[in-house]
Parts: C-alpha cells; structure tokens; sequence
C-alpha cells in the first residue's frame, strides 16, 4: 500500500510539469495587459516599458517560464501584481475558507444524497421515489446563484436568521454551505439510487434474505458496502470541483476563499496569482483522485493495491 | 421419517406482464416428509426454481402466490406476515442457491456471512457464534477453518463456495433445506463431494432435503422420490427405483432416454424434439402435447389429470387415464 502510495505521488511529478507549462501558456498567452490594468491607460511610455522590464516581459516565454519553474521549485509563487502581497499567503489564509465551504457543503451533500437515493431505491416506484427523482432532477437545473439568492432573502433578510453574507463565524457557513451542497446532494442521491437498484438484483441479496435478514439491514450493510464504489467516485469528483472555489457561491455570499480570488486574479490578469491557482487546483484534484482510490480498497476488500 | 414436514397444496403462482398475469406454476401440490429427499426436475424454465422461491416466500415482484397452500409445521407459510416469514427462514427452512461464485457478498468475510444467520436466529452472542461458525465449516469439510472463516470470498473456489454456502444453510439445522441445483455451476469431480456432503449432514440432522435439478444423475444419487415437472406442472411422482425402472409418462421417458449412458455408446443421443413452450401459451389440452410421440386425439382438448398408476406412483396422462 505504501508503495502504492509513493508511486503514484511520484507519478504526479510529470503531470505537473505538463500542467504547469499549460497554465504558464494560458496565462501570458490570454488578451488583456497586466500593466495597463494596473495603472490604467493614462501611463506614459517611459513608465511603461520600464515596468515590464522589471517584470521581465521583455524576455522570450521560454526564458519567462525557466525563470518562473525556477520560482516555483524553491516554493516562491511570487508576488500579487495587484495587491502586491505575498500570493502563498494570500492562497494559504483564503484555502481555510474554501476548504471549511467544502467540507460543510460536502456534509450536506453527503447525508443528504445518501438518504434519499438509498430510500428511493429501497422503495422503487412507490410515490417517495418518484418524489425524489423529481425533486432532485428540479435541484439539478437550479442554478446556484438564484438558488442562494433565494435562501438568502428568505432566511437572511426576511426570517433574519442567518447574515446575509461575510465570514467569520459557524452561522455564516450555513447558506452557503447549504446553496453548494444541494447541488450536490442531488447528484449523489441519483447516483446512489441506481448504483443501489444494481447492487438489489445480486444473488447475494437473496442469500441474505433466505437467511432471514431484515429488508432494511439488507440494504444498509449488504448492499450500500457495495453500492458504495460508484458513490465514492462521484462523491470525490465533486470534492475536487468544489476545492477548485465555488466561484458563484462565493461571490454571492462574499466569501473569502479561492473561487472570489480566481476571478479577481483574472479580472486584474494577475499573472503570479492565476498561475498558482490553477497548479493548486491541479495538485488537489491528483490528491483528491489518490485518496478515492485508495478509499476503494478500504471498501472493496478484492481490490488490493500492490 | 414418515411425518409430513411440509405439505404444498394447489399452489399457483403468476407474473404480472402488462395487466396480463401470466401463470409459470400451476396447481402444484406435493409432501415432503421428515429427513427425506424429494427430487424436482424438469427442462429449464417449467416452473421448478420458482417453487422452490415460493416455500420460502421469496418470489419478487411483479411475481407472486395467487392461490394455493403451502403448510409448514401446521402453518400455512403463504398466510405470514413478513416478520414471521423471516423467523422461518434460514432458521426452519433454509435454502442454497446455483451459482456459489455470486450467492456470496463479496466485500464481507466468510465468517461474517455465516455469524450473520446464527446471530439472527439464535441468542449467541458474537464469540460464540464465532465458535459455532468455525464449527460449522469443519463440518462442511473445510480444512483451515480458521483461516477460511476470515477470508473475503473471492479467496475461495467454487466447490469451497458452495460448501460455505451449505455450513450457511445448515448453521441453524433447519427441518427442510432446499437445494436449488446446488452442483450445476461446479466441476464434476467437486460435484460429487458436494453431493456426499449433503447427505451425511443430512442423516446427521434428519433434515428433509428437496432437490431442485435438471440432471437425472444427481437424482439417481441423492432422492427417495422425485417430482417431474413440466410447463408449470407436476407430470409425474414416483419413489427413485420406479421412476427409473418404470416411468410412465412419455415425458419422463423421454427425459430418460436423453440421459447419456456409460454402458452403452449410442452414436446419438436421444432428444425430446420440440422446445418448452412459454408460460401461459398453453390454455387448453395436455401441456405436452406438441412434443410428444404418443399423442392421441384426447391430448388436444383436455387436460388430464394425475392419477395413481402404480404404489405411490402417480401421473398425468391420457395413456394412463
């Protein structure tokens, strides 16, 4: 398992220099001047040129990107073109808040999906189930910012319950939480129902029902532990989407964390910021797809990594 | 040996296709008695699984028991709730199933699969259901029980399988195992183990057994009597010996004479021409009509009805009407 471990993490080392390279392409390749966006179209010539040389746009890109793989290797992601802070810093105090969203989102999503998909399978057909393949395909096509919106009028400005938006405390994580994990819940509860209705038509189910187990003690254990595989994959799936930043979330809720970065960065063409997030939200997507692997073995007792 | 343990009246069972209830079993009624070995065959799809799936109430929708009686202990099995049913099965009556390679869940250890039915049917507590599990794979001739009682079951071989599956339908000594072509998916020389297996277990326990085949060979080794089915119906019901010395029905016959010999080398084999036909397209005449080489006119129009040919031996045909 160890071994298994080590592989595949040295494996990632040429992923990410690929992926590195790409985001260094997409970056400086992409329309729109970091410099005149900083100090805004008035700026003359002189001031101009002078500014890009000390930002070394005057070298060829290849020299660019030696310079910047240099940067990256010794753990200096540069320095914020707009706030001209420290970009690690500023990644490393807003990654908290995406990853707290995430969690909090994922909770929801979790219980959430489990419940209803394992109970609409359980009772196929009945008027639960329709209930919930309805109610789920209708969250699915709900786009999240109108879904927060509503939330937030009604629990926020109406009700009074929760704020409105901002971070800090546990009741600020709730509306967003809730927006972003709905969502996802409704996948997973899809997800669930039909990996469950499969696992139902196995020959072992019916062994444990000539043995005399209960219907539901049949399907939590027998069959949920192997229902699980297909759930554990869209589950981590959509972990790493939301680890990438809930851009919309964020926005509409104003929370500090990756996603409302990513669009600033981008607006500014904020080179050093935009090229550390996407290797961040690469690095956590290879983590996030070990880790579901390795969570296979852990259910799946037949699939042993050597 | 000679009470009546279980006792199958005019049994009926459909399947719902399309607002059509199609009937795969029809009027079936038969005995089995206490550590005895009844014997069901017949071709593949005439209605014999599905018997078996109705003793022990498991027949899923859009299936089910539209009328008939099937008595268990002077209770009438299709008249329980399901919390009563389940205390009947696996405890009462257990069953095994054909295919060992998938009748295992296979993320759970072989012992948790067999503490499972001990756990729920006795008041064990979980160290002594270990014991009694451990125990009981000895009994089914696995050597290292031990080690097998903490192996996953794709660790383990078909024949191993199977035995696993017997220790699971044997852990609570049932009255009545049925056996649903318990050796069909194994190899031959592990068939034949399987088999002794399940008769030594048997005159330990005096468990009733019923057989559900399609190999006459298995039915010569295992029964004292045996039940043909056909198309959903019983055909004929004789002891063993006088089945194979004196069938009567032109469908056992001929199920007889398709069976390969060691004696004697045909250069083919016989075959019943024809197919079964398909559940619910015979309304009117003998089910067996259309293959049969010694039809009479009679066959067409009505349906004959069992009759004694012989000491305990029964049949549903014109010729013997």
């Amino acid at each position: 398992m160890a071994r298994y471990i080590i592989g595949r993490v040295l494996g990632m080392i040429p992923i990410l220099m690929i992926i590195s390279i790409l985001s260094f392409l997409f970056v400086h390749l992409t329309p729109g001047d970091p410099i005149r966006i900083m100090y805004g179209a008035e700026m003359d010539m002189a001031t101009y040129e002078k500014v890009k040389e000390s930002l070394g746009f005057h070298d060829p890109l290849y020299v660019q990107y030696g310079r910047y793989l240099q940067q990256i290797l010794t753990g200096d992601f540069g320095v914020s073109y707009k706030s001209k802070t420290n970009v690690s810093d500023e990644i490393g105090k807003r990654f908290l808040y995406t990853l707290g969203l995430t969690f909090a989102a994922m909770f929801w999503a979790l219980i959430i999906g489990l419940v209803v998909g394992i109970y609409s399978a359980a009772k196929r057909k009945s008027i639960w189930d329709r209930l919930g393949i309805i109610s789920t395909t209708t969250i699915i096509s709900i786009p999240e910012f109108w879904f927060g919106l509503i939330l937030m009028q009604i629990f926020a400005v109406q009700l009074g319950w929760f704020p409105t938006s901002g971070s800090g405390t546990f009741v600020h994580l709730l509306l967003p939480s809730i927006t972003l994990g709905f969502g996802v819940s409704a996948i997973i509860a899809r997800f669930t129902r039909s990996s469950v209705l499969e696992v139902l038509q196995e020959d072992f189910v019916r062994t444990a029902k000539a043995k005399g187990q209960r219907e539901s003690v049949i399907i939590w254990t027998h069959v949920l532990r192997n229902a699980l595989i297909a759930v554990i994959t869209m589950t981590g799936l959509q972990f790493g989407f939301l680890l990438g930043g809930a851009v919309v979330v964020e926005q509409v809720f104003a929370w500090p964390g990756l996603g409302s970065y990513l669009i600033d960065s981008v607006l500014a063409r904020d080179y050093p910021a935009m090229q550390a997030l996407i290797l961040l939200f690469s690095v956590q997507f290879l983590i996030v797809n070990l880790l579901v692997d390795i969570s296979y073995s852990l259910v799946n007792p037949q699939i042993r990594y050597e | 040996m000679n009470t009546p343990i279980l006792e199958v009246n005019q049994l009926q069972v459909s399947f719902k296709k399309e607002k059509e209830e199609i009937t795969v079993v029809n009027g079936i009624s038969f005995v089995v008695h206490a550590g005895e070995t009844l014997g069901i065959v017949g071709e593949s799809g005439c209605g014999k699984s599905i018997t078996s799936l109705s003793i022990m109430r498991l027949i899923s929708s859009p299936g089910r028991i539209t009328s008939g009686q099937i008595v268990y202990n002077n209770r009438d099995l299709t008249q329980l709730s399901e919390e009563e049913m389940r205390i009947v099965r696996g405890n009462e009556i257990s069953m095994i199933f054909q295919e060992p390679m998938t009748s295992l869940n296979p993320v759970f250890t072989i012992g948790r699969q067999i503490d499972e039915i001990i756990l729920l049917h006795t008041c064990a507590s979980k160290q002594e259901a270990k014991e009694q599990s451990i125990e009981m794979l000895k009994r089914v001739g696995i050597s290292r029980a031990e080690q097998i009682y903490r192996s996953y079951p794709f660790e383990l071989s078909g024949g191993m399988r199977q035995r696993v599956m017997i220790a699971i339908g044997m852990a609570c000594q049932p009255k009545l195992l049925i056996a649903d072509e318990p050796t069909t998916a194994l190899d031959v020389t592990i068939q034949l183990q399987i088999l002794d297996l399940m008769k030594k277990l048997q005159e330990k326990e005096n468990t009733a057994i019923i057989l559900i085949t399609h190999d006459l060979g298995v039915v010569a080794e295992m029964c004292d009597r045996v039940l043909v089915m056909y198309a959903g119906e019983v055909v004929e019901e004789a002891v063993v010996d006088d089945l194979f010395h004196n069938p009567k029905h032109p469908y056992t016959i001929g199920l007889l004479q398709s069976m390969p010999s060691s004696v004697e080398k045909k250069s083919r084999l016989y075959t019943i021409k024809g197919q079964v036909p398909p559940a619910g397209s015979i309304t009117k005449g003998c089910r067996f009509a259309e293959r049969c080489d010694h039809v009479i006119d009679r066959c067409w129009g009505e349906e004959p009805a069992i009759v004694l040919v012989g000491n305990n031996h029964t049949c549903r045909c014109w010729l013997h009407a």
